[in-house]
């Protein structure tokens, strides 16, 4: 409704100005429509591109390079290393970060390692996705499990190759995840143990 | 007073409409598949979140329609109101909320908890206000007060909220998504956090845009309250993603409940802002504009608030029974009808007269019943 609902001159006979609803009425419709068409590819290819230059080049994608000892990834498109977390290799897009777990002897089979990242998911407040299979292209099996928080969701991938268990943690903004799951899964499934690349 | 030549947003001789038509074809495109993937993943799952969150809709747009009482709004400018936060603020968000996390990344260091504070609010709440901007943009969907930005604001963060929701409930379909999970995402940000997410966020950013097209004071105050609304709900939106009072032993709903309170009680003041000066304007319509036989000054005080309406009905029923009430609810919405489109369009207006035409009848239907 208006909240200007008489626009008759005022008492002391002054014409007064109408507003910008009212003036739209009988107004062109260009200026609004650039003006909305401007703002939305800001957004759509503005940010993107900001967003690239800010994030430097990243890692080359389509090249193998070690992640931990005995470990090496291909990472995808616009990973950077992230020198922040010290302890694991870590590479982050889009406010998302991937880590990576050298291969040692499993501490507890598979399943319960599964187990144990599902109950973590719980003990931190979140809610499990079901525990799923998978397989890297090197052919090596393993279990993922998601977890969604209050702001966040993140993934475990937990893998075995001859004795050997590796893990993969992924944690990404919740309206990121779409697009960072993707990427990250590529970057998990390209994982090959340093034993079977030497063999 | 020039009425508007479209009773809604669908004016197909507005360029603003053809924009945000091409947009919505633009979220399509990037939301389709992301939906598609969801229902394919996991058929099932994705049906009991779909219906889930279709009821919640329902349900809320019920609410949001009794709380905005003066105002009958268009059926299509809410369904274009509701389609801009579903589809266009959705599928631009594929794109650009990366790159806002990443700038985020960029400003507080990869590693920091407030990434995905500072990340959502700097790309949704802008694009979220650019809908109600370009509702105000199309003089058919009438957004001629703060009331009406308020109001259109609530459901383009309702759209957005539950169509994200409703991606956040099935985007685990590759990994098998549980019905328990599916009903704790709902609970989690359909009922606890529902109150004080999106709609809120919006109807602050939309109050600001309705005090920039309808008030008459100078560009400068305009433009300072619309971008101090922006800014405000962004504020509000980072403060209810921040990682204060989260962490290891902390129950996620207190904290969503301690959080959510301080934006919902703001949300609840720019509401009754908002609905202070929607009935300045009605009564000051009530006086000046629409003749006194039709609704006079003492009619409009009797109708001001819910609780007066509702006490006139009660008294109506005891005295006559319920199909007087009902005739009276009638006379009821045709005042303020009236009186909404008298101010809108002016007293000439096709649309006052026939609301005038109504009103004559329902009263004459009321006499029939009463006498």
């Amino acid at each position: 409704m208006s909240e200007n609902p008489s626009s008759e001159p005022s008492a002391a006979g002054t014409a007064i100005r109408p507003s910008l609803a009212e003036r739209l009425v009988t107004s062109s419709s260009l200026p609004g429509a650039i003006l909305v068409a401007v703002i939305a590819v800001i957004f759509i290819v503005g940010f993107p591109l900001f967003a690239k230059f800010v994030h430097g080049g990243g890692y080359p994608a389509n090249e193998r390079f070690e992640v931990a000892p005995g470990l090496t990834v291909i990472a995808d498109e616009g990973w950077e290393y992230d020198d922040s977390t010290g302890l694991f290799f870590t590479l982050t897009k889009g406010g998302a970060q991937i880590l990576f777990v050298a291969p040692t002897e499993p501490l507890e089979p598979l399943e319960d390692a599964a187990k144990t990242a599902s109950d973590g998911i719980t003990a931190g407040n979140g809610v499990p996705g079901e525990t799923m299979p998978f397989t890297t292209t090197a052919g090596d099996g393993g279990l993922y499990v998601t977890g969604r928080f209050e702001n966040s969701t993140s993934a475990t991938w937990i893998f075995e190759h001859e004795g050997l268990q590796a893990q993969v943690f992924l944690n990404a903004p919740d309206n990121s995840f779409e697009q960072i799951f993707d990427s990250a899964e590529a970057i998990v499934l390209s994982s090959e143990f340093a034993t079977a690349a030497a063999s | 007073m020039t009425a508007p030549r479209t009773s809604s947003a669908f004016d197909t001789r507005s360029l603003v409409f053809w924009v945000s038509a091409a947009l919505l074809v633009y979220g399509l495109i990037e939301f389709s598949p992301i939906v598609l993937r969801s229902f394919t993943g996991a058929f099932g799952p994705a049906l009991i979140a779909a219906t889930l969150w279709t009821i919640y809709t329902v349900a809320l747009l019920v609410i949001i329609s009794r709380l905005a009482a003066y105002e009958k709004r268009s059926p299509l400018s809410i369904l274009f109101a509701f389609l801009w936060g579903a589809i266009v603020v959705s599928g631009i968000a594929v794109v650009a909320a990366p790159a806002g996390h990443t700038i985020a990344a960029w400003i507080l260091g990869g590693d920091s908890d407030w990434v995905a504070a500072i990340g959502a609010p700097l790309v949704e709440e802008p694009l979220k206000m650019l809908g109600v901007v370009a509702l105000a943009l199309i003089p058919g969907a009438r957004v001629r007060s703060v009331a009406d930005g308020l109001f259109y604001g609530v459901i383009v963060g309702l759209g957005f909220e539950v169509f994200e929701s409703f991606l956040y409930s099935t985007q685990w379909g590759t990994s098998g998504t549980e019905f328990g999970a599916i009903l704790a995402i709902f609970i989690m940000r359909g009922v606890i956090g529902g109150l004080w997410s999106h709609p809120t966020y919006t109807a602050v950013t939309g109050a600001g845009v309705g005090y920039f097209f309808s008030s008459r004071s100078g560009a400068l105050k305009r433009w300072a309250v619309m971008i101090a609304s922006l800014i405000g709900a962004m504020i509000l939106h980072g403060f209810f993603d921040s990682p204060l009072l989260e962490g290891e032993g902390s129950n996620p709903a207190i904290a969503t409940v301690v959080k959510g309170l301080p934006i919902l009680v703001l949300g609840l003041v720019v509401w009754r802002v908002a609905r202070r000066r929607s009935r300045v304007a009605l009564s000051a319509a009530a006086r000046d504009i629409v003749p006194d036989e039709y609704v006079s000054p003492e009619d409009f005080a009797a109708l001001a608030t819910r609780r007066s309406r509702r006490q006139q009905l009660k008294a109506m029923r005891k005295a006559h029974g319920r199909r007087a009430a009902r005739a009276l609810s009638r006379v009821q919405r045709a005042q303020l009808d009236a009186l909404v489109n008298a101010s809108d369009d002016g007293i000439d207006s096709v649309r006052a007269i026939k609301s005038l035409e109504e009103l004559a009848e329902s009263r004459a239907a009321l006499a029939e019943v009463s006498s």
